[in-house]
């Protein structure tokens, strides 16, 4: 398997008002080269730090990243024209268009300039190059720093937060964009605190927690650490039935009105038990694991993904997305 | 709209990867960005607007109206004068004799013989004479050469708020952050930075100072009086204008890299501001002038910007001696050699750059 990005016992500490204060703390984290690569954690949690030490902004107290093999930050130079990388919000000069500024960085890195033109077409902003990007809106920001990322047609995109402020319209995008890019062979490192956002385009995930790795891997194998699959069954004899299927060797629990089943491969096999013995089912809902379930649990032991961190919008299952 | 940013179409077209950019490269993406600030334009609308001040009241104050003007009035000073000079004439033996009782009887109070009041020289009067009130031939090199000095700290002042406010941009933007997802080469970066806004610098005075010789060759042509005016020619100048001009754009290249420099270490146009307002108000107009006796002057910037800028810069300031236990102060003048001047701003921008570049170098952009 080809790496991308590796890290090995990260760890990043800064000197605030109420003393040093552990952003990082012993990260250790890898990124396959190829697909979409979720970097999972609540609010505060030390993505983004993780991701500026990615792309040599700021200097780790101790431990070690490499981007292609390539040790950061001493030998980001050599591999950071195949590193395209969105950190937080877009941030450019906001008194120049929006082409002035790719005009600056494609310079920077010599760029061609009819790419500034394909890449403003790419992201739809063809015709709005000439205002200035004062006057962009949020998702308009956005898609400029996408392009500014495809000036060098990288191989490796970070984005973080990428969806933070979008309308579902523009977080549709974003979303559909990264999935493009993972298929057609990049790798992309999406950091977002929203899981349903990134369950739906990650084929691996790293999840962190107060500056720690919790799990990473295939997203599957997390969801598989979620337990074995359940069923949520509606029937008329619930009693009745609850009896059938622990005597088929199903585990069954009461949830309200419904059955909760587990340990069924197939929810087929539900039903046939249950209509050998005369019971006919109203409702059959296979319960799905997902990340959240699969991050609460693993951060149960943390104190994380409280409802404390909720309610500061640590975690958030991301209706929008 | 697709609801897809990138598509394979997306891939590009016109190449594959950059071709990377050379150290020069960079400096001139560094001087396109500044050239498209809209506070360059305005700085350079102020170098002109300053420049053309300037050049208008030389030219008011050379013109042959203004000159006949100043020459009747120096001609009735001289006619003054020598009126008084007559009366006095009158009285000068009685102001002699005085003179000499009260030198004997001081001599004799302190009996000290080597006491000299310098009675005889009661009497002499010398006529001023036209340069020494300032009245001469308008030639174009002394023109220049008495308004580059103004025009230098002008024009120094604005480049440095300028070159401070286009690096220190880059940070309250967070726009460095994402230039240095593009070019991570730290110092490079921040030399590119430097060398454009001493470049920067050196264009904007060019221009003003440019603007400014021709200025003043214009004034001389266009004032040079009538045959009715008999004006003395000023004396030769002991600098070469040339030399002069190429002076002033040094302190003005100083002041940009000043600029940039500070912004690096401070990240804030405003604290740059500030840094500057209050450096001159607390060190150069107070603290030098208020305490030693103006004995910290050699250690200001500005009397040795002027000390480079016109070989030497003279400053009252205390001198003490003691002699036998006493202590004795006198004001006097002292002076700030061209070498110490130049080797002061040489120091001044090369230390204060080369910490902003390791400072730039170590420090997290967040």
């Amino acid at each position: 398997m080809d790496i991308a990005v590796r890290t090995v016992s990260l760890r990043k500490s800064y000197l605030g008002r109420g003393g040093r204060r552990v952003a990082v703390q012993g990260l250790t984290m890898t990124v396959p080269a190829g697909g979409v690569h979720g970097f999972l954690g609540p609010n505060g949690s030390g993505k983004t730090t993780t991701i500026r030490m990615l792309l040599g902004l700021i200097r780790p107290d101790s431990g070690t990243a490499e981007v292609f093999g390539r040790r950061v930050p001493k030998e980001l130079p050599q591999v950071i024209d195949r590193v395209g990388a969105i950190v937080e919000s877009p941030k450019f000069f906001p008194a120049f268009t929006g082409r002035q500024n790719l005009r600056l960085l494609a310079d920077a890195i010599g760029t061609p300039r009819p790419r500034i033109d394909e890449v403003l077409e790419v992201t739809h902003l063809g015709d709005r190059g000439r205002d200035r990007y004062a006057g962009y809106s949020l998702g308009m920001k956005q898609r400029l720093a996408i392009a500014a990322t495809l000036l060098k047609d990288p191989e490796l995109l970070i984005f973080d937060e990428p969806t933070n402020g979008l309308d579902p319209a523009g977080i549709r995008e974003v979303r559909d964009t990264m999935r493009t890019l993972g298929r057609a062979g990049k790798t992309i490192l999406v950091s977002s605190h929203i899981l349903a956002e990134v369950e739906q385009v990650a084929d691996t995930v790293t999840i962190i927690g107060h500056g720690r790795t919790l799990a990473e891997g295939a997203v599957s194998e997390i969801l598989g650490g979620g337990g074995a699959p359940q069923v949520r069954l509606g029937i008329s004899s619930a009693s009745q039935a609850e009896d059938v299927l622990a005597t088929a060797g199903l585990r069954v629990t009461r949830d309200g009105e419904h059955l909760l089943v587990t340990g069924a491969e197939d929810p087929a096999e539900i039903t046939r038990v249950l209509a050998g013995h005369g019971l006919y089912v109203r409702e059959l809902t296979p319960i799905r694991p997902d990340l959240e379930s699969a991050f609460l649990s693993l951060t149960a032991d943390e104190g994380l993904g409280s409802d404390a961190d909720r309610d500061a919008g640590g975690l958030a299952t991301g209706g929008a997305a | 709209m697709s609801h897809t940013l990138i598509t394979p179409d997306s891939q590009a077209k016109s190449h594959t990867r950059p071709k990377g950019t050379s150290f020069l490269g960079l400096v001139g993406v560094e001087l396109r960005r500044l050239w498209w600030r809209r506070l360059t334009k305005a700085v350079l609308v102020g170098v002109v607007a300053f420049t053309g001040l300037m050049v208008y009241n030389a030219y008011n104050q050379s013109s042959p109206e203004t000159l006949a003007q100043r020459l009747d009035e120096y001609q009735a000073m001289v006619a003054d004068a020598e009126r008084q000079n007559q009366e006095m004439q009158a009285n000068l033996p009685t102001m002699i004799a005085d003179c000499r009782e009260q030198e004997a009887v001081e001599r004799e109070r302190q009996n000290d013989s080597s006491i000299d009041f310098g009675c005889e020289h009661l009497g002499e009067f010398q006529v001023p004479t036209m340069e020494d009130v300032g009245i001469s031939l308008p030639i174009a090199d002394t023109i220049t050469a008495e308004l580059v000095p103004y025009a230098t700290f002008a024009y120094a002042f604005l480049v440095l708020l300028l070159m401070g406010s286009f690096v220190a941009a880059e940070f309250s933007t967070g726009a460095l952050g994402n230039w240095l997802t593009f070019k991570p080469q730290r110092v490079r970066v921040a030399l590119s930075k430097l060398a454009a806004a001493g470049v920067g610098g050196a264009l904007a005075a060019t221009l003003g100072l440019g603007l400014l010789v021709i200025g003043a060759r214009m004034v001389a042509t266009i004032n040079r009086p009538g045959s009715e005016l008999q004006l003395p020619t000023p004396p030769p100048l002991e600098d070469s204008v040339a030399e002069l001009v190429l002076r002033a754009v040094l302190v003005v290249v100083a002041a940009g890299l000043l600029g940039a420099a500070l912004a690096m270490l401070l990240r804030h146009t405003a604290g740059l501001v500030g840094l500057l307002l209050g450096y001159l108000v607390v060190v150069e107009f107070i603290a030098v002038q208020a305490f030693l006796g103006g004995r910290l002057t050699p250690w200001a910037i500005t009397p040795n910007a002027s000390a480079f800028l016109e070989k030497g810069h003279e400053y009252m300031a205390e001198t003490c001696t003691t002699v036998d236990g006493n202590r004795s102060c006198t004001f006097g003048t002292q002076a700030i050699s061209y070498t110490h001047g130049w080797v002061y701003l040489l120091v001044l921008v090369v230390g204060v750059s080369t910490a902003a570049v390791l400072v730039f170098r170590r420090r997290d952009v967040t």
